[in-house]
């Protein structure tokens, strides 16, 4: 007996335990063999034995995807601990979230140490059904109880995925585009079309959306070669922070401080970039600026690169300047 | 509880209910058919194959039915199972076609563990020469082929 006479399917399990060179002599050694990794369904197999990925983008190649995933050595872009979980394993979890839903803030407490985490976030630990609620902490003492747990740790007021293994949010910022399309497929399972877990999907894209917007329209260099809008520093720092924690702004832009006195309300000269204090201030772009108040609201003036060309305003010009912006 | 499974040849084993239901495919048969003494007939496998199955079921009868795929996937092959696997190629894919038929997942792994272990670091060429695999491209399409393949150099 021969190795081709095993037949197409077999073939390809064998091929799927072989890393990126083998594969590649292995496709050298014969027709048969080179019609194997033509396929698609080897790449897929590697991948998930290589590096446990079972997700991808849907229009993307499992190759495309084992490509990608060899230049992430350290697990920074795609997470292997996420394809653990799937719609069955997530099952148990769906049903305690469309409850929590429900709940009083009041009733929000983590079940291990009391502490009510309606604010902070009350957390699902996908592992094995477990399906207690906790707050992160506890989770993260649970995930370290036993070695070699690889759950996943759900904030359900935000519905952030965060991985303890690889110690990062899922799907955000750092991660693979096919990483969020998987994220997104799992939180769609978990909100289960309810109207409450609709809203909290559409927060969590505004937020999404919005520190996008955060890092490319706010204190960049490139903004001073166009007209440009200063908002208040509190304001800015607390909308930036509010977002790294998975929620969007609270309250309308407030550039009260920016003004000279309660009567007067131009900009008041000693004002100055950068720093979390009154009376500093951050400079965004025109488009950031008319969706920041419209979604937000505004209370206090409108200060732009136009109100600081007088000789009143060389300090602050030159602190612009300084600000080093890149 | 046992059960009898009849190989191609037609040797008779009795075997332990247990130790049958690492095949999901006597698995699935004994819960359609119910108890009874008929011998199962498996005209796949021979004697000499159905009782290296048996044996490596026999072994791993206290391990956990693990639906964790990446557990299956990714453990190395344990010293057990490397001695196990020790056996010429013609019985090596034998098993492996009869753990495929007898539906038995991680008998497959192994199995293709042990043929994907014997590939690595090899060329093309000590690959035809282990598998006696006669090269059917010319050298034109082999050229073509290496071309094809710069996605794995450099990395």
């Amino acid at each position: 007996m021969n190795a081709l006479e095993l037949g197409n399917e077999l073939l390809t399990c064998i091929a799927g335990h072989l890393a990126l060179k083998d594969l590649a002599e292995f496709g050298t050694v014969c027709r048969r063999f080179h019609s194997i990794i033509q396929d698609d369904t080897v790449w897929r197999e590697a991948l998930a034995n290589q590096y446990g990925i079972r997700y991808k983008l849907p229009h993307q190649s499992w190759r495309d995807t084992y490509l990608k995933k060899e230049q992430d050595p350290h697990d920074n872009r795609l997470c292997p601990h996420l394809s653990n979980v799937d719609s069955a394993a997530l099952a148990p979890y769906v049903k305690k979230y469309q409850a929590v839903l429900n709940w009083l803030p009041k009733n929000v407490n983590c079940a291990t140490c009391g502490m009510n985490e309606y604010e902070r976030g009350a957390c699902l630990y996908v592992w094995e059904g477990n399906v207690r609620l906790r707050c992160r902490d506890c989770s993260y003492r649970f995930h370290n109880a036993e070695p070699g747990r690889q759950g996943i740790l759900i904030r359900i007021n935000v519905l952030q995925l965060f991985c303890f293994n690889c110690s990062r949010l899922l799907g955000e910022t750092r991660g693979d585009e096919s990483e969020a399309y998987y994220v997104n497929h799992l939180l769609e399972i978990l909100t289960n079309g309810s109207e409450l877990g609709r809203e909290a999907l559409r927060q969590k894209q505004q937020c999404m959306d919005e520190r996008i917007m955060q890092r490319e329209l706010v204190d960049r260099l490139y903004i001073l070669n166009q007209p440009y809008f200063l908002v208040e520093r509190v304001w800015l720092c607390s909308w930036f922070l509010r977002l790294c924690d998975g929620k969007i702004g609270q309250g309308p832009v407030n550039n009260l401080p920016l003004a000279i006195s309660e009567e007067d309300d131009t900009l008041d000269p000693s004002a100055r970039p950068k720093g979390n204090f009154v009376g500093g201030f951050g400079i965004i772009t025109p488009e950031l600026w008319y969706y920041l108040t419209d979604t937000y609201g505004l209370v206090g003036s409108t200060y732009t690169s136009d109100d600081i060309q007088g000789a009143e305003y060389d300090d602050l010009r030159q602190a612009i300047i300084d600000w080093r912006l890149i | 509880m046992s059960v009898r499974l009849l190989s191609s040849d037609s040797e008779d084993f009795t075997v332990a209910k247990e130790v049958a239901e690492r095949s999901m495919l006597i698995k699935n048969m004994l819960e359609d058919v119910g108890d009874n003494d008929n011998p199962i007939p498996l005209p796949n496998v021979t004697a000499k194959i159905l009782r290296k199955v048996i044996e490596w079921c026999e072994h791993h009868l206290g391990d956990p039915v693990t639906n964790d795929e990446n557990e299956r996937r990714n453990t190395e092959i344990d010293e057990w199972d490397q001695k196990f696997m020790e056996v010429d190629q013609e019985t090596l894919f034998d098993i492996i076609l009869a753990a495929n038929y007898l539906d038995i997942k991680p008998l497959l792994d192994v199995g293709c563990k042990t043929v994907a272990n014997m590939i690595k670091g090899k060329t093309a060429e000590e690959i035809r020469k282990i598998f006696n695999i006669v090269n059917d491209l010319t050298p034109e399409e082999e050229a073509q082929i290496r071309k094809e393949n710069e996605w794995a150099e450099d990395r």
